[in-house]
Protein backbone atom coordinates (compact mmCIF):
# COMPACT_ATOMS: atom_id res chain seq x y z
CA UNK A 1 0.00 0.00 0.00
CA UNK A 2 1.57 3.47 -1.11
CA UNK A 3 1.36 6.35 1.12
CA UNK A 4 -1.77 7.66 -0.22
CA UNK A 5 -3.14 10.44 1.45
CA UNK A 6 -6.89 10.84 2.85
CA UNK A 7 -8.36 13.86 4.11
CA UNK A 8 -10.81 13.95 6.88
CA UNK A 9 -13.38 16.61 7.89
CA UNK A 10 -14.12 17.04 11.27
CA UNK A 11 -17.97 18.26 12.72
CA UNK A 12 -16.36 21.47 13.07
CA UNK A 13 -15.22 21.91 9.75
CA UNK A 14 -11.47 21.24 10.31
CA UNK A 15 -9.81 19.12 7.54
CA UNK A 16 -6.99 16.57 9.06
CA UNK A 17 -5.04 14.27 6.74
CA UNK A 18 -4.20 10.68 7.13
CA UNK A 19 -2.36 7.88 5.41
CA UNK A 20 -4.75 5.70 3.57
CA UNK A 21 -2.87 2.18 5.13
CA UNK A 22 -3.80 4.21 8.71
CA UNK A 23 -7.00 5.34 7.83
CA UNK A 24 -7.79 1.63 7.13
CA UNK A 25 -7.82 0.97 10.78
CA UNK A 26 -11.28 2.42 10.50
CA UNK A 27 -13.73 -0.14 9.15
CA UNK A 28 -15.79 2.79 8.20
CA UNK A 29 -13.06 4.66 6.22
CA UNK A 30 -11.73 1.41 4.78
CA UNK A 31 -15.00 0.89 3.08
CA UNK A 32 -15.40 4.77 1.86
CA UNK A 33 -12.08 4.00 0.16
CA UNK A 34 -12.89 0.46 -1.46
CA UNK A 35 -16.01 2.28 -2.36
CA UNK A 36 -14.27 4.57 -4.52
CA UNK A 37 -15.35 7.93 -3.13
CA UNK A 38 -11.93 8.77 -2.48
CA UNK A 39 -12.17 12.25 -4.12
CA UNK A 40 -11.51 14.90 -1.77
CA UNK A 41 -12.30 15.03 1.90
CA UNK A 42 -14.55 12.59 3.49
CA UNK A 43 -17.07 14.18 6.06
CA UNK A 44 -16.94 13.12 9.53
CA UNK A 45 -19.98 14.72 11.17
CA UNK A 46 -19.70 13.00 14.60
CA UNK A 47 -16.21 13.67 15.27
CA UNK A 48 -14.82 16.99 16.46
CA UNK A 49 -11.63 18.63 16.35
CA UNK A 50 -10.66 18.07 19.29
CA UNK A 51 -10.69 13.92 19.24
CA UNK A 52 -10.14 13.32 15.41
CA UNK A 53 -6.43 14.23 16.18
CA UNK A 54 -6.65 11.65 18.93
CA UNK A 55 -7.87 8.99 16.76
CA UNK A 56 -5.70 9.25 14.25
CA UNK A 57 -3.19 9.04 16.42
CA UNK A 58 -4.32 5.44 17.31
CA UNK A 59 -4.84 4.62 13.72
CA UNK A 60 -0.91 5.91 12.67
CA UNK A 61 0.04 3.49 15.77
CA UNK A 62 -2.58 0.31 14.39
CA UNK A 63 -2.02 0.66 10.51
CA UNK A 64 -3.00 -2.34 9.55
CA UNK A 65 -3.23 -4.80 12.64
CA UNK A 66 -6.31 -2.90 14.52
CA UNK A 67 -5.28 -4.94 17.59
CA UNK A 68 -5.19 -4.05 20.97
CA UNK A 69 -1.96 -5.02 22.64
CA UNK A 70 -3.56 -7.76 24.40
CA UNK A 71 -5.10 -9.22 21.21
CA UNK A 72 -1.44 -9.12 19.50
CA UNK A 73 -0.45 -10.79 22.79
CA UNK A 74 -3.28 -13.60 22.36
CA UNK A 75 -3.29 -14.56 19.09
CA UNK A 76 0.63 -13.34 18.18
CA UNK A 77 2.61 -15.24 20.93
CA UNK A 78 0.65 -17.88 23.05
CA UNK A 79 -1.44 -19.43 19.97
CA UNK A 80 1.57 -19.91 18.17
CA UNK A 81 3.32 -21.31 20.89
CA UNK A 82 0.83 -24.14 20.38
CA UNK A 83 0.40 -24.24 17.22
CA UNK A 84 3.67 -24.79 15.19
CA UNK A 85 6.16 -27.14 16.23
CA UNK A 86 9.81 -25.65 15.85
CA UNK A 87 8.81 -22.45 17.97
CA UNK A 88 11.20 -19.50 17.51
CA UNK A 89 12.39 -18.37 21.05
CA UNK A 90 13.90 -15.92 19.33
CA UNK A 91 10.68 -14.83 17.48
CA UNK A 92 8.94 -15.07 20.90
CA UNK A 93 11.03 -12.71 22.33
CA UNK A 94 11.27 -9.77 19.50
CA UNK A 95 7.02 -10.28 19.48
CA UNK A 96 6.82 -9.92 23.66
CA UNK A 97 9.39 -6.58 23.11
CA UNK A 98 6.24 -5.16 20.62
CA UNK A 99 3.58 -5.76 22.56
CA UNK A 100 5.21 -4.30 25.94
CA UNK A 101 6.24 -1.40 23.78
CA UNK A 102 2.65 -1.25 22.59
CA UNK A 103 1.10 -1.22 26.10
CA UNK A 104 3.13 1.31 27.14
CA UNK A 105 2.43 3.27 24.23
CA UNK A 106 -1.42 2.49 25.22
CA UNK A 107 -0.97 3.55 28.54
CA UNK A 108 0.31 7.04 27.43
CA UNK A 109 -1.70 7.65 24.79
CA UNK A 110 -5.20 6.47 27.16
CA UNK A 111 -4.05 9.30 29.99
CA UNK A 112 -6.74 11.92 29.66
CA UNK A 113 -10.09 13.09 31.55
CA UNK A 114 -13.40 11.52 31.69
CA UNK A 115 -14.70 13.81 28.69
CA UNK A 116 -12.33 12.85 26.30
CA UNK A 117 -13.22 9.06 26.95
CA UNK A 118 -16.38 8.82 26.02
CA UNK A 119 -15.90 11.60 23.04
CA UNK A 120 -13.37 8.72 21.76
CA UNK A 121 -15.67 6.07 22.13
CA UNK A 122 -18.39 7.29 20.32
CA UNK A 123 -15.57 8.53 17.55
CA UNK A 124 -14.49 4.12 17.77
CA UNK A 125 -17.72 3.60 17.92
CA UNK A 126 -18.73 5.14 15.00
CA UNK A 127 -15.74 5.01 12.88
CA UNK A 128 -15.54 1.18 13.85
CA UNK A 129 -12.06 0.76 14.88
CA UNK A 130 -12.26 -2.57 16.91
CA UNK A 131 -9.19 -1.57 18.80
CA UNK A 132 -9.73 1.48 19.97
CA UNK A 133 -13.31 0.48 21.24
CA UNK A 134 -11.80 -2.12 23.18
CA UNK A 135 -9.38 0.26 25.12
CA UNK A 136 -11.61 2.90 25.66
CA UNK A 137 -14.45 0.31 26.89
CA UNK A 138 -12.18 -1.50 28.95
CA UNK A 139 -10.49 1.63 30.58
CA UNK A 140 -14.18 2.92 31.47
CA UNK A 141 -15.13 -0.63 32.88
CA UNK A 142 -12.08 -0.27 35.15
CA UNK A 143 -13.78 2.88 36.52
CA UNK A 144 -16.74 0.73 37.76
CA UNK A 145 -15.24 -2.25 38.76
CA UNK A 146 -15.06 -3.31 42.64
CA UNK A 147 -16.69 0.24 43.48
CA UNK A 148 -19.92 0.23 45.22
CA UNK A 149 -23.10 2.37 43.64
CA UNK A 150 -22.75 5.27 45.55
CA UNK A 151 -19.00 5.34 44.44
CA UNK A 152 -20.28 5.18 40.69
CA UNK A 153 -22.38 7.17 41.03
CA UNK A 154 -20.31 10.20 42.20
CA UNK A 155 -17.64 9.02 39.81
CA UNK A 156 -19.61 8.95 36.81
CA UNK A 157 -22.05 11.96 38.11
CA UNK A 158 -25.39 9.92 38.63
CA UNK A 159 -28.62 10.16 40.21
CA UNK A 160 -29.81 7.51 41.70
CA UNK A 161 -33.79 7.54 40.45
CA UNK A 162 -35.16 4.25 42.46
CA UNK A 163 -38.52 4.89 44.16
CA UNK A 164 -37.83 4.35 48.17
CA UNK A 165 -38.74 0.87 47.99
CA UNK A 166 -36.70 0.07 44.96
CA UNK A 167 -33.73 1.49 46.87
CA UNK A 168 -34.85 -0.76 49.24
CA UNK A 169 -34.25 -3.49 47.23
CA UNK A 170 -31.20 -2.24 45.22
CA UNK A 171 -29.27 -1.71 48.91
CA UNK A 172 -30.51 -5.64 49.45
CA UNK A 173 -28.92 -7.00 46.16
CA UNK A 174 -25.42 -4.85 46.83
CA UNK A 175 -25.06 -6.35 49.95
CA UNK A 176 -25.57 -9.94 48.02
CA UNK A 177 -22.73 -8.64 45.99
CA UNK A 178 -20.27 -7.46 48.24
CA UNK A 179 -16.45 -7.83 47.69
CA UNK A 180 -16.19 -10.74 50.60
CA UNK A 181 -14.71 -14.07 48.38
CA UNK A 182 -15.40 -17.39 48.87
CA UNK A 183 -12.19 -18.28 47.95
CA UNK A 184 -9.42 -17.16 45.75
CA UNK B 1 -23.28 -34.42 53.68
CA UNK B 2 -23.38 -32.08 51.11
CA UNK B 3 -25.86 -32.50 48.09
CA UNK B 4 -24.52 -29.69 45.42
CA UNK B 5 -27.25 -28.12 43.24
CA UNK B 6 -25.40 -27.14 40.28
CA UNK B 7 -26.52 -24.60 37.73
CA UNK B 8 -24.92 -24.42 34.37
CA UNK B 9 -26.21 -21.42 31.81
CA UNK B 10 -24.32 -21.98 28.52
CA UNK B 11 -24.47 -18.45 28.23
CA UNK B 12 -24.06 -15.76 30.55
CA UNK B 13 -26.86 -14.59 32.26
CA UNK B 14 -27.99 -11.83 34.49
CA UNK B 15 -29.82 -12.49 37.36
CA UNK B 16 -33.14 -9.95 36.57
CA UNK B 17 -35.39 -10.66 39.33
CA UNK B 18 -33.90 -10.73 43.33
CA UNK B 19 -34.39 -13.67 45.66
CA UNK B 20 -37.32 -13.67 47.86
CA UNK B 21 -39.06 -15.86 50.39
CA UNK B 22 -40.08 -18.71 48.45
CA UNK B 23 -37.04 -19.12 46.09
CA UNK B 24 -35.41 -17.23 43.43
CA UNK B 25 -36.22 -16.67 39.85
CA UNK B 26 -35.18 -15.31 36.80
CA UNK B 27 -36.88 -13.26 34.13
CA UNK B 28 -36.65 -10.91 31.55
CA UNK B 29 -37.40 -7.51 31.48
CA UNK B 30 -38.79 -5.88 29.23
CA UNK B 31 -36.38 -3.53 26.46
CA UNK B 32 -35.70 -0.17 27.99
CA UNK B 33 -36.51 3.23 26.68
CA UNK B 34 -34.52 4.55 24.00
CA UNK B 35 -31.84 7.28 24.08
CA UNK B 36 -33.98 9.98 22.98
CA UNK B 37 -36.34 9.83 26.11
CA UNK B 38 -33.54 10.32 28.54
CA UNK B 39 -31.89 13.35 26.59
CA UNK B 40 -35.57 14.62 27.60
CA UNK B 41 -34.18 14.54 30.73
CA UNK B 42 -31.64 16.56 29.94
CA UNK B 43 -32.44 19.66 32.17
CA UNK B 44 -32.32 17.89 35.09
CA UNK B 45 -28.82 16.60 34.22
CA UNK B 46 -25.94 18.03 36.46
CA UNK B 47 -23.83 20.48 34.14
CA UNK B 48 -20.70 18.24 34.68
CA UNK B 49 -20.22 15.57 32.17
CA UNK B 50 -22.26 12.10 32.85
CA UNK B 51 -21.32 8.91 31.32
CA UNK B 52 -24.79 8.02 31.20
CA UNK B 53 -25.77 11.09 29.79
CA UNK B 54 -23.39 10.87 26.73
CA UNK B 55 -23.35 7.30 26.16
CA UNK B 56 -25.82 5.27 24.26
CA UNK B 57 -27.12 2.02 25.81
CA UNK B 58 -24.99 0.03 23.23
CA UNK B 59 -21.74 1.45 24.51
CA UNK B 60 -22.92 1.03 27.79
CA UNK B 61 -23.50 -2.57 27.37
CA UNK B 62 -20.22 -2.99 26.24
CA UNK B 63 -18.75 -1.50 29.04
CA UNK B 64 -20.76 -4.02 31.14
CA UNK B 65 -19.70 -6.80 29.44
CA UNK B 66 -16.15 -6.36 30.75
CA UNK B 67 -16.90 -6.66 34.25
CA UNK B 68 -17.07 -9.18 36.48
CA UNK B 69 -20.45 -9.97 37.91
CA UNK B 70 -20.11 -8.79 41.33
CA UNK B 71 -19.69 -5.47 39.61
CA UNK B 72 -22.20 -5.98 36.87
CA UNK B 73 -25.15 -6.82 39.61
CA UNK B 74 -23.59 -3.67 42.01
CA UNK B 75 -23.99 -1.49 38.31
CA UNK B 76 -27.26 -2.69 38.34
CA UNK B 77 -27.96 -0.81 41.41
CA UNK B 78 -26.82 2.72 39.90
CA UNK B 79 -29.79 3.97 38.71
CA UNK B 80 -33.30 3.25 36.67
CA UNK B 81 -31.18 3.10 33.14
CA UNK B 82 -28.00 1.02 34.18
CA UNK B 83 -30.85 -1.58 36.02
CA UNK B 84 -32.15 -2.27 32.88
CA UNK B 85 -29.31 -2.38 30.60
CA UNK B 86 -27.64 -4.93 33.27
CA UNK B 87 -30.76 -6.67 32.73
CA UNK B 88 -30.98 -6.50 29.03
CA UNK B 89 -30.58 -9.48 27.18
CA UNK B 90 -28.44 -7.72 24.83
CA UNK B 91 -25.54 -8.14 27.33
CA UNK B 92 -25.70 -11.60 26.89
CA UNK B 93 -24.08 -11.22 23.31
CA UNK B 94 -21.36 -9.57 24.10
CA UNK B 95 -19.57 -11.70 27.14
CA UNK B 96 -17.87 -14.54 26.35
CA UNK B 97 -17.98 -16.83 29.59
CA UNK B 98 -20.60 -19.39 31.51
CA UNK B 99 -21.12 -18.74 35.22
CA UNK B 100 -21.42 -21.66 37.65
CA UNK B 101 -23.69 -21.09 40.87
CA UNK B 102 -23.55 -24.04 43.27
CA UNK B 103 -25.78 -24.44 46.49
CA UNK B 104 -25.10 -26.84 49.29
CA UNK B 105 -27.04 -28.72 51.04
CA UNK B 106 -27.14 -26.97 54.32
CA UNK B 107 -29.37 -24.78 57.00
CA UNK B 108 -27.15 -22.33 55.96
CA UNK B 109 -28.56 -20.50 53.03
CA UNK B 110 -25.42 -20.05 51.12
CA UNK B 111 -24.49 -20.56 47.69
CA UNK B 112 -21.63 -20.03 45.54
CA UNK B 113 -21.06 -18.39 42.55
CA UNK B 114 -18.05 -18.71 40.35
CA UNK B 115 -16.59 -16.13 38.59
CA UNK B 116 -14.96 -17.23 35.26
CA UNK B 117 -13.34 -13.24 34.59
CA UNK B 118 -11.69 -13.37 37.93
CA UNK B 119 -11.53 -17.16 38.27
CA UNK B 120 -12.89 -16.88 42.19
CA UNK B 121 -16.04 -17.83 43.59
CA UNK B 122 -17.83 -15.86 45.01
CA UNK B 123 -20.30 -16.76 48.19
CA UNK B 124 -24.00 -15.95 48.15
CA UNK B 125 -26.23 -15.62 50.96
CA UNK B 126 -29.72 -16.77 49.52
CA UNK B 127 -32.26 -16.32 52.07
CA UNK B 128 -34.59 -18.75 50.59
CA UNK B 129 -32.40 -21.50 49.43
CA UNK B 130 -32.85 -24.42 52.03
CA UNK B 131 -33.10 -28.21 51.95
CA UNK B 132 -31.87 -28.85 48.96
CA UNK B 133 -31.13 -32.11 47.51
CA UNK B 134 -29.96 -32.47 44.09
CA UNK B 135 -28.40 -31.76 41.45
CA UNK B 136 -29.58 -29.69 38.37
CA UNK B 137 -27.87 -29.04 35.26
CA UNK B 138 -29.50 -26.13 32.68
CA UNK B 139 -28.43 -24.87 29.75
CA UNK B 140 -30.35 -21.72 29.68
CA UNK B 141 -30.71 -18.69 26.96
CA UNK B 142 -30.59 -15.66 28.33
CA UNK B 143 -33.90 -15.17 26.51
CA UNK B 144 -35.18 -17.67 28.53
CA UNK B 145 -37.81 -16.81 31.51
CA UNK B 146 -37.68 -19.50 34.23
CA UNK B 147 -38.41 -20.08 37.96
CA UNK B 148 -37.27 -22.20 40.55
CA UNK B 149 -38.98 -22.66 43.88
CA UNK B 150 -37.71 -24.29 46.67
CA UNK B 151 -39.06 -25.74 50.14
CA UNK B 152 -38.33 -27.83 52.61
CA UNK B 153 -37.12 -31.75 50.73
CA UNK B 154 -38.94 -30.34 47.83
CA UNK B 155 -37.50 -28.75 44.81
CA UNK B 156 -39.77 -27.33 41.72
CA UNK B 157 -38.69 -25.78 38.75
CA UNK B 158 -40.69 -23.89 36.34
CA UNK B 159 -39.56 -23.90 33.12
CA UNK B 160 -40.93 -20.97 30.00
CA UNK B 161 -40.73 -24.01 27.17
CA UNK B 162 -39.85 -21.48 23.94
CA UNK B 163 -37.15 -20.03 26.66
CA UNK B 164 -35.20 -23.13 27.64
CA UNK B 165 -32.78 -24.72 24.60
CA UNK B 166 -32.35 -27.83 26.63
CA UNK B 167 -32.00 -28.86 29.63
CA UNK B 168 -28.70 -31.71 29.76
CA UNK B 169 -30.14 -33.40 33.27
CA UNK B 170 -31.52 -33.79 36.32
CA UNK B 171 -30.53 -35.64 39.37
CA UNK B 172 -32.24 -35.89 42.17
CA UNK B 173 -31.00 -38.17 45.39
Amino acid sequence: MSSTKIFLKSSDDKTFEIDETAARASETLKNIIDGGCLDGVIPLPNVSSNILPKVIEYCKKHGGDNGSSKKIANGGVDKDKEILPDYDEEEDKREKVRVDELKKWEEEYMDFDQQVLYDLMLAANYLHIKGLLDLTVEKAASMIRGRTPDQIRENFNINSDFTPEEEEEMILIEDEWDDEWAFD
Amino acid sequence: MVSPLLLIMEETSWITDYFDDIGWKFTDTSEFESFSEISDEGDNVNPVISIDFLLPDDLLERIFAYLPIASIFRAGCVCKRWNEIVNSRRLNVLSQKSWYFMFTNSDEPIGYAYDPILIKWHSLELRALRHLTGLLLLPVDWSTSWTMTVEANYLSVTLSPKTVRGIIGIILF
